[in-house]
Parts: C-alpha cells; structure tokens; sequence
C-alpha cells in the first residue's frame, strides 16, 4: 500500500508542475493582450497618475517573468491578486463563488454516473432490440446538442411556457438563505430543517444540472453500451454460462463490471470538461458560480481572476484523473498502479 | 532500359490496386451502417448548401448588413421558412451562410491540427528518453490538463474576436490530444519488427516515421478526426454564443443563438432555428464518424 | 434407461454470417457411454468445439440446429430442453474445460469468487432438489479450497485470493478443471487441454486429467489435434475434418490400421522418435459457405476418384466398432453402408 501512495504522491507532485507551466502558458498569452484592462477597469474618466500608480503597484510595467514571480511568492502566501472586476481579492471571490460551482458540478456528476451507466447498461443488455435502438437515438441527440442550447429550450419550455421551472439563480426572490454551514445550499437547508428552502433550490438545479449532464450522459451511455457488447462475447462469459451460473448473476456481477471500466475513465474526462459548458450555462442562468465569474473574467481580461480560475478547473482535472486511476486500478487487477504513472 | 521500367511500373500497378481494394472494404464496412451513410449524405448537402450559398440561399443580403425593418420578426412562414430576426434579414439564408463559417472552421482547424499533432506525436514517441520527447510531451501535457473549449475560450479572450482569432484558438487549444494520441501509439510500434528492419537496413528517419509508422496510425487519426469534428463545431458555436468569436453582422451560428435569446420566449425562432441548424450539423458529423470506427472495428467471423 | 450416456444424433449446424450460411457440422453423429473415454482429433476450425457447445447449448445467437439433430443425455434430447433444465444439465451433469485457460477466467474477479459462485449454483440445485440447506460463506470457501486441494494446486488459500493475471498458465488451467469438477460430474470435455501451455506444464496436467478419471468412473470426452494425447487416453477415437466424423475406431485399432487418407496424413505428419520428421498434408480445410458437393476432403486426397467430388461419402461399417466415411473402402472392400450422409 505504501508503495502506491508513493506513486500518486509522485504523480500529484508532477500534476502541480503541470500546473504551473499552464500558469505560465496563460501569462505569455496575456502578453499579447492588446486591450488596457487596467484603464477598463478604472473607467475611461480616470485620471492618467492613477492609472499608472495601478500599474506600478500591479508591476505590470514590468518584463513578463518578473510579473510571474511575483504572482507566484503570491501564491505561497495563499494570494491569488486582485481582481479588477470585482475590486476583490481574487481568493475571496473564489471562496464565495466556488461551492456555488462545486455543488452543480457534483450534482451532475452524480446524474451522470448513474444515468450514463443505467441506460448503457440497458442499452448494452437489450441490444439490437427497440429499447436499445430508442436509446441509442436519443444518444445521438445528446451529443450533439450544445449543452447551452439544451439550457436555452429548458428555460422557454419549462421557464416561460409551462412556467415550472425558474431560470434565475439559486434561491427564488423571497426566501432566505438557509445558515451557511457547508455552503451548499440544498445541504444546508436540510441541516436547517427548513425543507420549502431545499425544495425550493433543488427547483433551482433542475435546468442547469439537466442540460450539463446530457452529452455526458449520451457520451458515457455509449461507451458502457459498446463495453458489454464487446464482452457480452467473450470466452470467460460463455465459460461462466457452461458451469451452470446463473443468468442473473452473469448479466449483473461478470459482465457489469470489465464493463464499465472503459466507462469510469471516460467520467474523469467528462466530469472536467462540462467546466467550460457551465461558464456559459452558468451566464445564462445568473448562477452565482464560479464558472460565472470565470466568464466575466474572461470576457473583462481579468488576468487575476482567468489564470485562477483556470487553475482551479486544473487542479480539480488532476485529482479526477488520479481519482479515477485509483479506482480503474482498483476494478481491473491487470492494471497495476505501482507500474508508476 | 526496359527492365528498369519494369521495375518501378508494377509496384506502382499494385499499390494502386491495393489502395483500390483498401477503399473497396472500407466503403463496404462503412456503409454497412445505414446511419451513416445517411450522416454522409447530410455532410455533403450540407457542404453543397454552403459552397453554393450565394444560389442557394433565397435572400443572401441577409447573411451580411442588410436591415429591413417591414420584414422583422416574423415568424416562420412560406416566404421566410425559418422567419426573420430582429432586422429583418431571412434566417435560413443566415444560417445557410452560417453553416459556411462553420465548415470552414472544422476543415481549417483540422488541417492544422493533425498534421502538427501528429508530426510531434511522432517525433516524441520515437525519440523517446531524448531531450526531444522530453520538450514535446512536456509542453504537451500542459496542454491536456484543462479542457479544450476552457483554453480556446482564454485564448480568444486575449485576441480580437473575430473568426480567424477563434480558429486559431480552437487549433492551439486541441493539437496536444493528437499528439498524445500519436505519441501512444508510436512508443507502442516502436519495438514492431517491420520498424527494427527498417532501421537497420538504414532508412533515413523520415522513410521510418511516415512510410512505416505513420500508416499504422491511420485508424486512431481517423477515428479521432471523425469524431472531433462534431467538438469543433460545438466549441466553435459555444465560442461565438458568448461573443468571443465571429462579430455580427457576419453570420454565424453560435452568434445567431445568442442574438436571439433577448427575445425568447416570443421570437422562438429566431434562436431556435441556428440551434437546430448546429444539432443536425454536428450529429450529421457523429453518424459519420460513428460509420469511420466501425471499419476498424474488429469484424466477427 | 438407454445405455449410452450421450448420444449425439445428426447433428447439423451452421452460422448465419452476412453473407451466407456457413455450414460446419454435417451429420454428426458420436456415442459416449458410460465411464467410457472418447478422444476427437482434428485440425483448428473442423467444428469440434463448435460440436461441443451444441452439447452444452451454449452456442452463439447466430447458430442454426437443424430440426432433425437431436443430442440425447441418459435419454432425454438436450436440444429441446428448457432453459432451466439446461442450467440444471450444468450444474450437475456435464461439465467443459476450455482451451485457453486465461480466456475462460473472469480478468476482474478473484479465482475464489468464480469458484464460490459455481458452488453457489450448485447449491442451488441441491436446494432444488433434495431440500438441503443455504450454505454459509465460510464453508462455501472451504469446499473451494479442497477442490483447489484435489487439483494439487499449492497454498491454495492463496489461490482463493488471487486474481486469474496473478496465476501462471499451470495454474489456471488447474482452475479451470476445478471449476469443471465442483459438482459430481457424469460427462466431462475437455477441449484441447494443455494447447496454451508448455510441454512440460501439459504433461503434469495431462496427468492430473488421468488421475481424476481413475479417481471416479466419470466419461470423457478428449478434443486434441494432438494424437500422442488421444492415443494414451481415449479408448474410441472419432476423427473429425471439416465438421463431420470421417472414421471412428478403438484407439487400438485406429492407431494400427487407418483407413481414411486423412487419418493416414495425420499419423505420417506427427514426428516420431523412429522416423524422421513429419511430412504435412498439403492444403486448407474447405470454405463452409460453399462446401464442396462430395467429400470435403476430396481437393486434399491423394486415394481420390471421381465419385468423391460427386457424393458425400456414407459411413462403412469396417467391423463392429471400426467405421469409415470413404468410398475407397466401398463395395471393393466389402463394407456395408449404415446411413447416408446428407
């Protein structure tokens, strides 16, 4: 056991160097930043000694790698900057919009998991019947739709036609936000016992959690479907049949399990790549999340809060890819982890 | 003088009829599945459509500043199948001409994609434990660690935006997962015998990287290309929906649906008709690339 | 009460492939009594594995059995038994070892928890039948550890833990005839046994085949292209080419006097410690889509005459257990048809 911990330890430590080249790739890209984001974000009105005492304070007169370094002691000292958007600490922000992010994308993760393996897995059982046929259509459809588009019909079917659903926020105009004690809202109610609140912001996660969750739903669907049918044939399952073990358990232990492994790999992908579709779903929705915030980031060159946001999407890359490692290398014993990375 | 003829006819008549009978049983693996096919004939109607806009399209003032107040917003009809937006341009000639944008983002990006990723793919996997592999698979890991449509989105926040800057985008956000792809599958061939032999009977490096190696990697690249045309259109649509790629009044899609969300519920068209436009375009892609890993799929006796 | 153990009737199969039928077994037909040791030779892709899963009815969606073949075990026809009373015929009757060892076990479960699963279902037939009680977990792994004992596998609590990558081939390949021994057996195949493994490692488990048989009085059915195995094991021998049985003899007697050319060309091809090296039969087994119209064997036969290519040879009756599906040994000969093959 010592010798894996060893290995993820190493693993990590590597990630953490890839994340600070990232870090350094972004910076260089600001450099050829042609905008003034500091006199965009002092107003056009101000005065030219204030604009250049932000820029000297900011050491953005100053060559690119000396820039860096000092973004960098920063960030030993748990100092992201300043962000211009929002006149804040960079740090701050991410604290206060972070969980807003993490609980969406968690929720969705969980969909995923389960939706994308369920319909696989039936997809896979029932194959080349109508059930499978139906699902594989539907399939199609959910990878190729934009989940931003899935968020918009959402929001004019069940948003403005039906009228069920609403579009703004986390919480509706009129209820009080439950005491914070994990920062996520639905957890939080429920301690609080005030369960209209947690009804109230599960309504609030329908729209945004269902259109995230869709292509990788389809995407996973797929994968797990084409694992059983591909060891749906294989000798070791024929061999199970022939020593008399029973139908039931070989669809449900022998067969489910070599199965989703292919599946598990592709969630660690997946469960990071729908970051940049909550950016914009997030924009659409005025969640108060950090994908929001990246965006008007983005869309502002606020260089503080893009290169942090970015590392957070970069750091929670990493731990879902030695997470699913771990638990690839756990299912499947013919990998074997202490091979190193 | 007639020998040599000889000999450099016939291995030429023969690679030609093994390239023949390669493409023979690829179309008919290929074709095999009617949904592809049926992505195929999609792709290309759709290639017409946009080659040919200019006759196509009912109303090609539309695609650009053209302003018509009389026709604005109004809704889907015989004249105007898929309505009129807020200035009174046609909507299907937009998206006719929007499709055009679109294709030529996937065919610019992967032309530029590929063949670096995959050159690097190469030169990393076979020059392994040299200060080349190092270099490559180093700046190629950075690349990896965020998503594709994160690191285009920054990108092209640093840039103008306009159409050239989000494909350029796109192509630096995507070249590393070919490469790494590549790299894969090069430091796997390498040990093949047929590589060895090569080697030794002193081949230059790149007779070893592209006649012998490459080949081999054909079905990856192509199943990976097929597939990722699809992304690119969906990051390209997502890119141009917050605004950071094409500026209107070009038409583009992404841009299309965002213009048209002010006025939803009322206008449904208006958003509606770019968003279905890139459905059918991106799942048109994923037939056909659903059709491309199924001839390398390997066939049941 | 029938006298055979198995009968295997006029077995037709073929495989429905995109472009066409591919017809394997052709009037097969093979007797196995009781405590009786059958040994089948052919080439690879003759059809006796495929034979051997009609037998144990699990052959690919893609199969077709002709309506007339029937497969009889202690007389009732496999072929037209339920889905329950086959996985009864599993679990207790009849019992296959594969010939890849490493392709039959599970990748992602331990050797010990496919064991106590086939334990389980064979409990639950006992259950079934004789009213016995659920067995707990812990005897369920002790039953597993004696068998594992019974196949001379070392430190078998080990085993129990290890997953099949963890095994060398020996030792799954000793698995794999534990599972097929956990329930008291009547009928066991063995489909190529020791093919994947050394010389050395496949003598031991050719020993440890000839130990369990003479430990009970189970029949078995040995599939080999191999005839230094069949000839130490078997007592008949059926020879197979290109899905039908073209002569079947005591091992004896086949080994002394073959009679088909193609029986012949095995023997002459084996390396022998008199002779010289083997001479090969030249050539490849027929197309099962479009089977030749005579004897399949006619393109390959160096005794062959034109009614070969016409008509599928009958089986001859040579003596009473020596019999020979080729028209050399017609009329000339003196032997007597007993069924046409269709």
């Amino acid at each position: 056991m010592n010798r894996t911990i060893k290995v993820i330890l190493k693993r990590f430590v590597y990630l953490l160097i890839v994340l600070l080249g990232l870090s350094m790739l972004i910076f260089t890209l600001a450099r050829i930043m042609p905008g003034d984001p500091v006199r965009m974000a002092l107003g056009a009105r101000a005065p030219e000694w204030v604009v250049q005492r932000a820029i000297e304070e900011n050491h953005l007169d100053k060559p690119i790698y000396v820039q860096y370094y000092y973004w960098f002691k920063g960030i030993l000292k748990g100092d992201l900057g300043f962000s211009w958007v929002t006149r804040r600490p960079v740090m701050e922000d991410i604290k206060i919009f972070f969980p807003a992010t993490l609980e969406l994308v968690l929720y969705t993760d969980i969909l995923i998991l389960f939706f994308g393996l369920l319909f696989g897995a039936i997809a896979g059982f029932y194959s080349n019947t109508w059930k499978d046929t139906l699902l594989r259509m539907l399939a199609y459809l959910g990878i190729s739709a934009p989940p931003f588009i899935f968020a918009i019909v959402l929001m004019v079917v069940f948003g403005s036609f039906f009228k069920i659903l609403p579009t703004m926020g986390r919480v509706s105009e009129g209820f009080v936000s439950p005491p914070v004690i994990t920062h996520f809202v639905t957890i939080d109610s429920l301690i609080a016992g005030e369960f209209s609140a947690f009804f109230d912001a599960i309504k609030h996660f329908i729209i945004p959690v269902v259109s995230l969750s869709l292509k990788p739903i389809a995407e996973m669907a797929r994968i797990t479907r084409a694992g059983i049918i591909e060891n749906l044939e294989k000798d070791y399952i024929t061999a199970a049949k022939s020593y008399g073990i029973s139908q039931k358990v070989i669809m449900s232990k022998y067969l489910l399990k070599p199965s989703i492994i292919p599946a598990i790999s592709l969630f660690g992908l997946v469960s990071v790549q729908l970051f940049p579709h909550a950016f914009i779903i997030e924009g659409l929705l005025n969640w108060p999340g950090l994908s929001r915030y990246g965006m008007e980031g983005i869309l502002n060159k606020d260089l503080n809060s893009i290169i942090a946001v970015v590392l957070v999407v970069g750091l929670l890359f990493i731990i879902s890819s030695i997470v699913v490692d771990l638990i690839t290398s756990w299912l499947d014993p013919r990998i074997n982890i202490r091979e190193g990375v | 003088m007639l020998r040599k003829n000889k000999k450099i006819d016939i291995p030429e008549a023969r690679k030609k009829t093994r390239r023949r009978e390669n493409i023979k049983r690829m179309w008919h693996s290929f074709s095999r599945n009617k949904i592809s096919v049926i992505g195929l004939v999609g792709v290309f109607l759709i290639v017409f459509m946009a080659i040919f806009a200019n006759y196509v399209a009912p109303s090609p003032e539309s695609a650009g500043l053209y302003i018509n107040f009389g026709e604005a917003n109004r809704p889907p009809s015989l004249t105007h199948i898929f309505g009129t937006d807020e200035m009174g341009r046609d909507i299907l000639s937009r998206v006719i001409f929007g499709y055009r944008a679109s294709l030529l983002l996937v065919v610019i990006v992967l032309s530029i994609v590929v063949p670096i990723g995959v050159t690097l793919g190469l030169l990393a996997g076979y020059f392994r434990d040299t200060y080349i592999e190092t270099i490559i698979m180093r700046i190629t890991d950075v690349f990896v660690s965020i998503p594709p449509l994160l690191l285009a989105l920054v990108i092209c926040s640093l840039l103008t935006p306009n159409l050239q800057n989000a494909m350029l985008a796109i192509s630096v956000a995507w070249w590393s997962w070919y490469c790494r792809i590549i790299y894969n599958v090069t430091t796997s061939l390498k040990g093949e015998t047929y590589v060895w032999s090569a080697e030794v009977s002193g081949a230059s490096y790149s007779h070893i990287l592209f006649k012998e190696i490459l080949p081999n990697c054909l079905s990856p690249i192509l199943t990976k290309a097929s597939l990722d045309a699809g992304l690119i259109i969906l990051t390209g649509a997502s890119i141009s929906f917050v605004g950071l790629g094409a500026q209107p009044p070009t038409a583009e899609l992404g841009g299309m649906v965002s213009s048209g969300c002010k006025l939803l519920p009322e206008q449904w068209w208006i958003s509606m008709a770019p968003s279905l436009a890139i459905v059918l375009l991106i799942m048109c892609f994923n037939f056909i690339g659903d059709g491309i890993v199924s001839i390398y799929e390997k066939g049941r006796g | 009460m029938s006298e055979l153990l198995l009968e295997v009737k006029d077995l037709n199969l073929g495989y429905k492939v995109y472009n066409g039928i591919a017809k394997v077994l052709t009037g097969l037909n093979i007797k196995v009594g009781y405590s009786e040791k059958i040994g089948i030779v052919g080439e690879t892709g003759c059809g006796k594995t495929t034979a051997m899963r009609s037998i144990m009815r699990t052959l690919a969606n893609n199969a077709l059995v002709a309506p007339e073949s029937k497969i009889f075990f202690q007389g009732k026809d496999i072929l037209k038994m339920n889905n329950s009373e086959v996985q009864d015929l599993r679990r207790e009757n009849i019992s296959m070892v594969f010939e890849d060892p490493t392709a039959s076990l599970n990748p992602v479960f331990t050797v010990g928890t496919q064991l106590s699963d086939i334990v389980k279902g064979v409990k639950q037939l006992k259950i079934k039948n004789q009213g016995e009680k659920k067995l707990k977990k812990e005897s369920i792994k002790k039953q597993v550890v004696k068998i594992f004992k019974s196949v001379y596998l070392p430190d078998p609590e080990r085993i129990y833990q290890s997953f099949p990558v963890q095994l060398s081939g020996g030792m799954r390949q000793r698995v794999c005839i534990a599972m097929a021994l956990i329930s008291s057996k009547e009928l066991l195949i063995f489909d190529e046994p020791g093919t994947s493994l050394d010389v050395t490692i496949k003598d031991q488990i050719f020993k440890l085949i000839k130990s369990i048989i003479e430990k009970g009085n189970a029949s078995i059915i040995l599939i080999s292209h191999d005839l230094g195995d069949i000839k130490h094991m078997s007592d008949r021998v059926y020879i197979m080419y290109a899905g039908s049985i073209i002569e079947e003899a005591e091992t004896r007697e086949l080994f002394n006097k073959p009679l088909h050319p193609y029986t012949e060309g095995l023997l002459l091809a084996t390396p022998k410690l008199t002779g010289g090296i083997g001479q090969g039969i030249f050539g490849n087994i027929p197309s099962y889509l479009d089977p030749p119209k005579g004897c399949r064997f006619y393109p390959r036969c160096k005794d062959r005459m034109p009614i070969c290519a016409e008509k599928v040879p009958p089986m001859i009756n040579i003596n009473n257990s020596h019999r020979v599906a080729c028209f050399l040994f017609n009329k000339d000969k003196g032997g007597v048809t007993i069924n046409e093959n269709r």
